[in-house]
């Protein structure tokens, strides 16, 4: 692995944001504390933005004015005011829905799921256990404290762990709609080279999963650009294909062999010529 | 969000027509970002006026959802295969392939005028449904390292893209059939302004063709071809008047008939590939001029790329190989002080192909911190390195923004390992840094080391690492930092696997990991630890392979990224997807 250009990238996206980072940071920083404050309020009318300073402000005497694109001391204050934006972190939580397509539906549900947290009754639920991944989607919240409690208490219990989840499906569709439908699908994928992988069959893993300890491979050579890759090699051979009186002035792809003797810096390596 | 919301919007606190007036002006993606989960009407308005996306990998989302979402699109970017693929690392059928998105393209982009495709697989089938649909109103097409389509398919780019300002289509594998797609451009296009070809196998074209594009284009700014004899573009160069930007060609003829060439007046950025000390006296004329140069595949020795880069002042781009040497950084120190951008590669390791004579160490690495200081981009591949270098760089280039260092095999012994308080100074000091590779060998960076890029990584978004740390402990300390790291590649590190997936789930901006070369668990099963919603999961399993007839082995890989399209349906036998949703056990 090694160095890449992404020319490109830095040219067209990063030239303006390089310069300020902290700025930046900032800026998605207000738009959290702009949308937990809005989750609060319900509206952006309790907001004097000092666009229209008359009515909503004396509707709200008891609210100072937010700023809406604080330096990093007024931040302090804004956080102090709203307890909910103590959670500023959390949308660092969910990359995915920053510069990818997200749709609606997803914002929607990530402010669903996390910000109205009074109102939240169900959630994925995912349990890692002996191997196994258990994916519960809408899983009651209460339940999911229950589920918790029982595997913090004894590791006697984690068996109701895995019990636990066909009962909750009962009332809800808890399982994703593909292992819903095949539920003892299996499809073993064994790697057909020496160092076995994890190949990963539906309902089998722990009969199936076998990886020999393998030493780490620590001799991985330096690998080489594909386009340098490719010079070196019609480089080469122009200087081992070159013959005497060989001229062409079309261009080739394969870049046919210079005339003999042109290459003075090469005279080491150079056939002798005719 | 509900309906109150959406009202409350629209109140005398921040009309629509107060932020649809503002929106136009935000065009940062981090910003529009933000701006777009403050609540559903914002989303709503950014929705409808951002004009370009980039998809940085074409698996985390769908064609659907993106229509959906942003209908309106100017511009999009999409990216394919893995950074690896450009070393050859990657299997060629792995993935990547825009059909699905061209079809949505076709049906539905209205406004598309740029699209850009990066280390995709492009049919035939893909640019002809793209040019009579969008055609008209295509001003950009780039094909960018791509491969699967042949001269055919851009035949009907040339004939129905006559707006089209840019075809690019720099180190694509393009099957050759004829040269009709060039004439095809030449008929029918008086828009272009940058052609590129570079670094691809065309050869059958006809230079008559690219004469008649200069003529007929008249803001053509920058033409990059592949090899093709300098000679026969005598009339293309006097026709191309605007052209700032030339490179490619050969070289074949007898070094005096070069010494008339006249390059147009404007030139200020040139790649000539295989120039040598014979024919490097045609640069000198106008080497004063010189912004940019790519001397990535030229064959010049450590002494006559001093005595170019020493007559280029007013240099901000370089490229070349190993090659310059420790001389060679010390006159671009002494010479080239608005120098931004440095990209040193990897010379021939053979003999006898005149790369010897140039080794970038410290010494060099020292000249250039302390002569360029308006340095942004720096790309390295040295032979030796000290702890004092980087911290000079850190001393020095206040602007760096993106630092990538490779220590070479090829010297046993390394004059002062491990690196990490150079590090360390280097990532202090330079603050603007966004991205960061270092890749060393066994003994580079301790688990310390590793732990301070963790802690000193404040802004940085992507990084590579290869041969770093010592133990679990090293990846650990690393991942309690690294706050802004979105895309992570390693490579020869010593992790186990539990390790690589706590670090996962610990780097809270990350959603993109490569790793090739990591400790595997007996069972194979400790990565399960990273599988959660949205999170796809692919495995390499370990392979042969023949480069340029040599067989290599190579290790098995592991690849995850957030995905709102759920697990990709078109994996080639040689990628393992594990689907979470499939291992249930009931």
């Amino acid at each position: 692995m090694s160095i890449s250009p992404e020319h490109s990238d830095s040219g067209s996206f990063a030239g303006k944001s390089q310069a300020r980072p902290l700025e930046k940071s900032s800026f998605s920083h207000t738009c959290s504390l702009l949308s937990q404050y809005l989750k609060v309020k319900g509206s952006l009318a309790d907001l004097n933005l000092g666009v229209s300073p008359s009515a909503d402000a004396s509707g709200a005497p008891g609210m100072t004015t937010m700023n809406l694109f604080p330096i990093s001391e007024g931040r302090a204050d804004v956080v102090a005011r709203n307890p909910e934006s103590r959670n500023v972190k959390f949308m660092d939580l969910f990359p995915q829905q920053a510069g990818f397509g997200s749709t609606k539906e997803d914002v929607c549900k990530m402010n669903n799921s996390s910000l109205n947290k009074k109102e939240l009754e169900t959630a994925q639920m995912t349990i890692f256990y002996a191997g196994q991944v258990i994916v519960l989607n809408d899983f009651p919240a209460d339940k999911a404290k229950e589920v918790m409690l029982a595997a913090s208490e004894a590791s006697s219990l984690s068996q109701h762990v895995a019990a636990a989840a066909p009962n909750s499906a009962k009332s809800n569709p808890a399982f994703a709609p593909n292992s819903a439908k095949n539920p003892v699908e299996s499809g073993i994928v064994v790697s057909s080279s020496p160092i076995p992988v994890p190949a990963l069959g539906a309902n089998a893993i722990q009969e199936h999963i076998h990886c020999p300890t393998e030493p780490l491979a620590c001799d991985l050579p330096i690998a080489r650009r594909a386009s340098l890759h490719r010079f070196f090699e019609k480089r080469k051979n122009r200087l081992t294909a070159r013959a005497p009186y060989m001229t062409t002035s079309s261009g080739s792809a394969a870049a046919p062999p210079k005339p003999a003797g042109t290459e003075p810096w090469l005279g080491l390596a150079a056939q002798p010529t005719q | 969000m509900d309906d109150r919301n959406v009202r409350g919007m629209s109140s005398p606190g921040m009309s629509d027509v107060v932020l649809t007036c503002v929106m136009p002006y935000i065009d940062d993606p981090k910003d529009r970002d933000a701006i777009s989960l403050v609540c559903r009407r914002w989303y709503e308005i950014d929705a409808l006026t951002r004009k370009h996306v980039t998809i940085a990998l074409c698996y985390t989302t769908s064609p659907d959802r993106l229509r959906r979402r942003f209908g309106h699109l100017e511009s999009l970017k999409l990216k394919g295969k893995p950074r690896a693929a450009m070393f050859n690392l990657i299997p060629e059928n792995w993935g990547g392939y825009v059909t699905p998105w061209v079809t949505e393209i076709a049906k539905s982009f209205d406004c598309l005028k740029s699209l850009h495709f990066r280390r995709m697989i492009v049919e035939d089938s893909d640019l002809a449904l793209l040019a009579r649909s969008r055609g008209r109103v295509l001003q950009v097409l780039k094909l960018d390292k791509c491969s699967g389509f042949s001269t055919d398919g851009l035949v009907q780019v040339g004939r129905y893209c006559r707006n089209l300002r840019t075809l690019f289509l720099e180190e694509s594998i393009i099957i050759e059939k004829d040269g009709a797609w060039l004439h095809e451009l030449a008929l029918n296009n008086t828009s272009l302004e940058t052609l590129n070809f570079y670094m691809t196998e065309l050869s059958r074209f006809n230079v008559q063709d690219l004469q008649i594009i200069a003529r007929n284009c008249r803001s053509l700014t920058s033409v990059k071809i592949s090899d093709c004899e300098i000679l026969d573009l005598l009339g293309f160069f006097q026709h191309a008047a605007a052209l700032e930007e030339f490179g490619g060609g050969l070289f074949n003829d007898e070094p005096e008939r070069y010494a008339t060439l006249s390059f147009p007046a404007r030139l200020c950025r040139l790649g000539l590939t295989y120039i040598s000390e014979n024919e490097m006296p045609i640069v000198f004329p106008f080497a004063s001029r010189l912004r940019m140069l790519d001397l990535l595949y030229a064959f010049l020795s450590t002494d006559d790329l001093c005595l170019l880069i020493q007559q280029c002042p007013i240099l901000e781009v370089l490229e070349t190989r190993n090659v310059i040497g420790d001389r060679g950084l010390e006159v671009l120190g002494q010479s080239c002080k608005r120098l931004k951008r440095l990209r040193i590669e990897r010379g021939a390791d053979e003999q006898g192909m005149g790369d010897e004579g140039g080794l970038v160490s410290q010494r060099g690495l020292i000249a250039l911190a302390q002569g360029c200081l308006e340095l942004e981009y720096l790309a390295v591949y040295v032979s030796d390195i000290t702890n004092s270098s980087l911290e000079c760089i850190g001393t020095y280039s206040k602007n760096l923004c993106d630092f990538r260092l490779v220590l070479l095999d090829r010297e046993e012994k390394i004059t002062d390992l491990p690196l990490d308080n150079g590090v360390r100074a280097l990532l202090r000091g330079c603050e603007k840094l966004r991205r960061f590779a270092l890749y060393l060998r066994p003994g580079g960076l301790t688990d310390v080391g590793l732990g301070y890029i963790g802690q000193y990584s404040q802004n940085i978004r992507w990084m590579l690492l290869g041969y770093v740390g010592e133990s679990d402990e090293g990846i650990r300390e690393f991942s309690r930092g690294c706050p802004s790291l979105q895309k992570l590649e390693m490579r020869g590190c010593c992790f186990s696997e539990q390790a690589l997936a706590d670090a996962v789930m610990r780097l809270t901006s990350l959603r993109y990991v490569w790793v090739q070369g990591y400790r595997v668990s007996d069972t194979g099963r400790d990565i399960l630890a990273m599988v959660r919603p949205f999170w796809n999961i692919e495995l390499i399993p370990p392979r042969r392979t023949v480069v340029a007839n040599v067989l290599n082995e190579d290790p098995a890989h592991m690849l995850a990224y957030y995905s709102l399209a759920g697990p990709r349906t078109d994996c080639p036998d040689s990628v393992i997807p594990l689907d979470p949703a499939r291992l249930v056990n009931l």
